[in-house]
């Protein structure tokens, strides 16, 4: 088969063609030599079956960065058939010489430059024709977006696909010409073929700009936008996420159930409360994330993103984040796990490991609302709202302290040098095809963890059999009782340790253990609490489920993002041991001052 | 530690002055937000870093002095000697610069910009100043 790499700089709307000519069919693949994962795609292009890969968008092709080794990685070790080159035709004028340096490794290519409408309107007219001649290459026209000259470069690929790939460098980097040579080519390449405007007209994004960016305004604005963004997937996800809920509860009522009457109970339970509530629990987050990247493709496509990164970096830079990070953190209190997805905007792989690091400490709505049944039952209605924002603030508190502590473990080593690109309307094509993307992939790196952990879990709080489900006597309880000596320092009993291992799988379900537990429920359940803990002891708890790990989902989603077992592993070895020394200050201190 | 700064012993005002360039803008600066060890040289319309400049100006690219990494981006964000700079805005508490090279609007830090040396053009600005 046939094989097209899309290249080109960031922000060129690369991935939009990508996605015009693939669809919903973009596949991610590992590839020989190179450790990231691309998305590829096979389309019928010619009445011949052609495979598209999307590269890292780079700036230059000598660059250090991770993505642009990636790309040299990559084009060394599977040489395409055909590049795709895709260039924002409103900078045409310097994204050239990424062009003339892919120029040099010899490869069959087609120029496309796109984002044609956009350069219309700023008065840059491109004379193509002449440009192909001056470089040899053919080049189009294109506006991806909207699919205006989409057909004709369409048929331009498929008529270069016919020749084959001339060669391919041996020595990537030696075989580069010096940059001097470059900018040479470039001036005459752009004298002859390309006009623009010595100043550019005022335009709506300066406008708004003047707006979003304000001195004083624009802080605040974006405080709004965010509050908005978040009260948004709250209000919209919850109903869903409970709608997903009650479905897979309806299902397992009529249909799982008497379908499995005929089974010993031990195997019933396995299958029912292991394998099913695990497959459950990954559904339950599939509303979330569609929603969230509903609305971050919004905030991205519209350029809205790399204005919070201009207006909060000043703060963000002392913990070694950027402003992008703080958008992701602010996200993670919705739910961490499209949070923790959402980093990937993020190239530079130490920057995005500090962010991953910090996200789980966002007190997420699934812990709030734990928090939420906790307080009620302990703490008088005048204490209950402020103890619930002290934890809001030692969310806060946790995560600046991991990313002070550990910036220095992961140097920010990419420039901070980022393109403000103007304010664009995302189609709603491009706004599905993200949601469907990102579900895919929670769902194809994520789920087999998530269940197996949801079995685990299960198997522990019923095994063995003889022991009643999550009593002391199962296996969970004896954990409870040989961790005893750590948690006793903290005021948690043994009961509320075996709530802490449910907790594991997913905070929401912390409540429906202790009912489990307890062998009480709603109201009951309360009173007892209530007998059974004081404030002190109950704050400790909260706060060691506050830090302690976030949920299955949310390791499951850091394993896939970072591809590293041994990140997995030290975040939830640092989220333990942080949440302990919290508590164990808190309980201590409380107990030493007479509480 | 408010009053030592303020403080005019010799003493202070040398430790002040011997400090490293680099953290100096941080500390004190003029009106025009130009670092004061700038800004006692009386060579007017010299050279001057990037990151002295004032929302609005516009200058010419002088040099770039910068390690291999940033300078490749740099170079390929547009930056090269010779070119037009126009610094659009600052973000608060001395945040990144917003700058513009023909038809790119770049982000960069003080830091970074510190190390790019510009020259103000004087027609730019009167021509800003009619607009």
């Amino acid at each position: 088969m046939k094989r097209i790499a899309l290249l080109g700089m960031p922000n060129t709307g690369k991935s939009t063609l990508f996605n015009r000519m693939t669809g919903s069919a973009a596949r991610v693949g590992n590839w020989p030599g190179i450790t990231v994962e691309l998305l590829t795609g096979k389309i019928l292009l010619g009445g011949d079956m052609v495979e598209i890969i999307d590269l890292p968008g780079i700036y230059d092709l000598h660059g250090f960065s991770e993505d642009e080794q990636v790309v040299r990685r990559f084009l060394h070790d599977n040489v395409p058939d055909l590049a795709l080159i895709v260039l924002n035709a409103t900078q045409i004028e310097r994204q050239l010489s990424l062009l003339l340096q892919l120029k040099q490794l010899n490869l069959n290519m087609v120029v496309l430059l796109n984002m044609a409408d956009e350069s219309r309107k700023f008065g840059i007219t491109i004379d193509t024709a002449k440009m192909s001649e001056a470089l040899g290459i053919p080049i189009f026209l294109l506006s991806a977006k909207y699919g205006a000259g989409y057909q004709e470069a369409l048929q331009a690929t498929t008529r270069a696909l016919r020749y084959t790939t001339p060669g391919m460098a041996e020595q990537l980097r030696d075989q580069l010409r010096p940059d001097e040579e470059i900018e040479h080519e470039m001036a005459r390449v752009l004298n002859h073929s390309v006009q623009v405007p010595a100043r550019l007209p005022d335009n709506l994004t300066d406008q708004l700009d003047r707006l979003l960016l304000h001195p004083w305004l624009g802080l605040p604005i974006f405080f709004g936008v965010m509050y908005l963004l978040f009260q948004a997937i709250f209000f919209f996800g919850q109903p869903l996420q409970s709608g997903v809920g009650d479905l897979f509860s309806w299902l397992r009522e009529t249909a799982m159930v008497p379908l499995l009457a005929t089974l010993p109970a031990a195997v019933q339970g396995l299958l029912l409360d292991g394998i099913y509530n695990g497959v459950a629990t990954v559904a339950a987050f599939v509303p979330l994330i569609v929603l969230f990247f509903l609305f971050m493709a919004i905030v991205e496509d519209t350029g809205y993103l790399s204005r919070a990164a201009f207006l909060m970096d000043a703060l963000m830079a002392k913990m070694g984040l950027d402003g992008r990070s703080f958008v992701m953190l602010l996200m993670g209190f919705g739910c961490n796990v499209p949070a923790l997805m959402g980093t990937r905007v993020m190239r530079s792989r130490s920057l995005r490991l500090l962010t991953l690091l910090v996200i789980p400490f966002s007190l997420c709505s699934a812990r709030l609302q734990v928090f939420v049944f906790i307080t009620a039952a302990l703490f008088s209605p005048r204490a209950a709202p402020l103890v619930l924002f002290s934890l809001y603030l030692f969310s806060f508190a946790t995560a600046i302290l991991t990313a002070l502590l550990f910036k220095r473990y992961l140097p920010n080593s990419e420039p901070f040098v980022l393109e403000l690109p103007p304010y664009r309307f995302p189609t709603l094509r491009q706004m599905i095809l993200r949601g469907w993307h990102e579900v895919y992939h929670f769902i194809h790196r994520a789920s087999k963890f998530i269940v197996a952990g949801v079995v685990l879990v299960w198997l522990l709080t019923h095994l063995p059999p003889s022991a009643a489900p999550a009593s002391a006597g199962t296996l969970s309880g004896m954990i409870g009782a040989w961790l005893q000596p750590l948690f006793h320092p903290l005021g948690i009993s043994p009961e509320l340790t075996i709530a802490l291992i449910f907790g594991f799988v997913a905070k929401e379900i912390v409540i429906g253990s202790l009912a489990v537990i307890y062998g009480l429920s709603g109201q009951a359940l309360s009173n007892s609490l209530a007998l059974q803990l004081d404030w002190v002891q109950a704050y400790s708890f909260m706060l060691f489920t506050l830090i302690y790990t976030p949920c299955l989902s949310a390791i499951a989603t850091l394993r896939s993002e970072s591809k590293s077992t041994g990140f997995m592993l030290s975040v939830i070895a640092w989220s333990l041991a942080l949440a302990w020394a919290v508590s164990f200050i808190f309980y201590q201190s409380a107990r030493a001052l007479g509480y | 530690m408010l009053p030592l700064i303020m403080t005019s012993t010799t003493a202070v005002k040398n430790a002040y002055f011997n400090r490293k360039p680099r953290s100096l803008p941080q500390i004190k600066t003029d009106t025009n937000n130009r670092p004061l060890w700038n800004n006692s040289h009386t060579v007017k319309n010299s050279s001057t870093p990037l990151s002295s400049l004032k929302p609005g100006e516009t200058a010419t690219i002088v040099a770039i002095r910068t390690e291999d990494p940033l300078h490749q981006r740099l170079l390929a964000m547009g930056f090269r000697t010779g070119k037009q700079i126009e610094l659009i805005r600052r973000a608060r508490f001395s945040g990144p610069l917003q700058v513009r090279i023909g038809t790119t609007d770049i982000l960069l830090r003080q830091n970074e910009a510190q190390k790019i040396t510009v020259h103000r053009s004087e027609a730019e600005k009167t021509m800003l100043g009619k607009s």
